[in-house]
């Protein structure tokens, strides 16, 4: 995952993090630009600019985001409405798959069949140089919609709005990018990740551009559906794109049928629903990763875990906001 | 990421918040005798940095067996809170001394759940231990504080008066047991609010006087643990005089979270090291029992063992050292 995150990260928290802060602050001062943004519409010449950036060479330095931060974010358009406790349900537009239980994460052999190919690769520029995560295409009816975490659109607290070039690049492997690159045209997070940054709301959302062939996200690799307001007590199957030892970023991951251990005791300490643990090794990179139910609706994404228990994965539970997230990326034009 | 903010409703919510109201500092403030870099991440680990911005409730329930108890809500969360402590005045009379201080430590058990929190009512249940559910009676004036850290004049408006209604909390295996109908207490509200942060500490004025240069008898050792929903963590430092102690235990048991920590001040020096930084015995006294060996192989292997444990109210015997805990030793910054 990209952002280790509560109290003892990994690796250590603690000194390691002052050291990086400075350090992180002086690369700042000389990579922000004027293209920086953390949530709404990007201009039409970043989004050009984007799609040529990414090169296989970049997106093989591209590295996760450890220590980062930014400054906090404005979400200008309002949430829409919800009627939320109640669960929703979006359905898919790919079948559902056959998997095993294991808690062990496995090398996806295929990640351009159906459905893994809905996962993917969100790469960005960050203030320490090119950043990734993972993140997931979800049914919608722009056919454009990827959900990932929130801290991979913006880390908040300190440089401000500076992640730029975010592009999604599904069933990427070993460089390759069997479906293209589609650059983001808009980026938002849930409306408390983006004012506070409260980890219980580590979500966010891309609305991407066609790709290089004029092929719309959706129609590409299809959609997983989305779930929110259900119970928390649910098997998941885990997917991600790991890049620290032991893996090395090029192959996407997967821990299928891994089931909801309980809560981080540190979520009490935040407002909003409590986050999710799962048995599933995950290192940086995977941040935004899918965690689909049935194998096809997602319904929670790895943000953070913790440096002395590797293999746990922590998220945020999938509520209301979540499903306003998705509904107002899903009305961008 | 390292930190981000917890809300308030971390251990600030919990411990801060019992501070008496009128407190010229928190109980939790760092004792300035600590270097910079122990201060940092002490107040990480406690959570300490955010500024309060939202009402808060308190309901005293007196002392029982030497514990102060008494349930806080804040936002969607409510704490019952068991205390013992030895004053803040001892505490920072200890630290300013120019004597050896005594041991002094100050255990906290907090048990933190949802519920709900409005002015004039708090309901939350703490599952086979208890509930709580009263309303607000104000009696007697309005108060205004301003803390420190805060613009602006009276930034809280505190009300006075009586909680009534139904609190029962039993303690595991009994160590306190609350039945109580009425209680006194106090619901404080923002006003103006202008935080910036809580007060700076400034570095301690031999450490001004001395420059940059850094003690080697300053050591420091960090041990952890994680699994899904639990944590528990050790950090302790000294310098040639005194020597800080902070352990802190997490769990997360269904709709509720126990969070225990102890923060210790002891006149002397409790962790002994060799020059290679290959072994070291940690040996704190009261609350802790025992001790903790570290020893770090030529190959890099580290390990943590011993009879080391530790006394929170309601888990009188948690163990600090394992095979499982993660454990770090720095000197000389």
């Amino acid at each position: 995952m990209n952002s280790p995150g509560r109290g003892v990260p990994r690796p250590f928290a603690g000194a390691r993090a002052l050291a990086v802060g400075v350090a992180m602050l002086a690369l700042a001062l000389g990579f922000a630009t004027d293209e920086a943004l953390a949530s709404g519409d990007l201009a039409p010449a970043q989004v050009r600019r984007a799609t040529g950036f990414w090169t296989p060479a970049r997106m093989a330095r591209a590295r996760p985001l450890d220590h980062l931060r930014t400054g906090s974010p404005r979400i200008s358009s309002a949430p829409a409405r919800i009627s939320a406790l109640s669960p929703h349900v979006y359905p898919p537009t790919s079948p559902a798959p056959e998997a095993g239980a294991s808690a062990v994460p496995e090398t996806v052999p295929d990640p351009t069949a159906v459905p893994e190919r809905t996962n993917g690769v969100v790469f960005l520029v960050a203030p320490f140089g090119l950043g990734r995560c993972s993140g997931t295409s979800v049914n919608a009816p722009s056919y454009s919609v990827v959900i990932t975490a929130g801290h991979c659109i913006d880390e908040g607290d300190f440089f401000g709005d500076i992640f730029t070039r975010w592009v999604f690049v599904p069933g990427y492997r070993f460089g390759q990018r069997p479906f293209g690159v589609f650059p983001a045209r808009w980026v938002g997070t849930t409306r408390q990740w983006g004012t506070t940054h409260n980890e219980n709301f580590d979500v966010g959302a891309l609305v991407v551009e066609r790709n290089e062939r004029g092929r719309l996200l959706g129609k590409a690799v299809g959609g997983t559906g989305l779930a929110w307001g259900l119970k928390p007590n649910q098997t998941f199957d885990v997917h991600g794109y790991s890049a620290e030892q032991p893996f090395d970023g090029e192959t996407q991951q997967l821990c299928p049928q891994t089931r909801f251990l309980g809560h981080d005791p540190r979520s009490f300490l935040s407002p909003g629903p409590l986050d999710l643990a799962v048995s599933c090794e995950v290192t940086g990179g995977s941040s935004g990763g899918g965690w689909t139910i049935d194998g096809h609706i997602l319904n929670g994404l790895t943000a953070y875990g913790y440096s002395g228990d590797p293999d746990t994965d922590f998220g945020p539970y999938f509520g209301r906001e979540v499903g306003r997230l998705y509904v107002r990326a899903r009305r961008v034009r | 990421m390292i930190g981000r903010p917890l809300a308030l409703a971390s251990l600030t919510a919990l411990c801060l918040g019992a501070a008496p109201a009128a407190s010229p500092a928190s109980p939790l403030d760092i004792p300035s005798a600590a270097p910079p870099q122990f201060r940092a991440v002490l107040r990480e680990k406690l959570h300490t940095s955010e500024p309060r911005r939202s009402a808060d409730s308190r309901i005293e329930l007196g002392f029982q067996h030497g514990y102060r108890l008494m349930v806080i809500g804040e936002g969607n969360l409510v704490a019952l809170v068991a205390m013992r402590d030895p004053g803040l005045s001892r505490i920072l009379e200890a630290v300013s001394s120019a004597h050896k201080p005594p041991a002094l430590a100050r255990t906290v058990t907090a048990y933190v759940t949802r519920g709900t929190v409005t002015p004039t009512r708090i309901e939350a249940s703490f599952g086979s231990l208890g509930d709580v559910a009263v309303r607000f009676h104000p009696s007697g004036r309005t108060v205004k504080e301003d803390p420190g850290h805060c613009r602006g004049n009276s930034a809280f408006k505190v009300r006075r008066g009586t909680f009534a209604g139904r609190i029962r909390f039993t303690g595991e295996n009994g160590y306190v047991s609350v039945r109580a109908h009425r209680a006194r207490g106090r619901v404080r509200t923002p006003r103006h609010l202008r935080c910036r942060g809580r007060r700076p500490v400034g570095p301690h004025p031999r450490d001004r006087s001395t420059g940059r240069r850094r003690s080697d008898s300053r050591a420091g050792m960090f041990v952890e643990r994680h699994t899904p929903t639990t944590s528990t963590e050790l950090f302790a430092f000294q310098t040639s005089r005194l020597s800080l102690l902070l352990a802190l235990a997490e769990e997360s048991r269904g709709t509720m979270a126990v969070f225990h920590y102890v923060l210790a001040l002891v006149g002397g020096r409790v962790l002994t090291h060799d020059d290679a930084l290959t072994s070291a015995t940690l040996r704190p006294p009261r609350p802790f029992h025992g001790r903790g060996i570290y020893s770090a192989a030529p190959d890099g292997t580290k390990t943590w063992s011993g009879s080391l444990s530790v006394a929170f109210p309601g888990a009188p015997r948690q163990p600090l050292t394992g095979a499982e805990f993660a454990s770090q030793l720095t000197v000389g910054f």
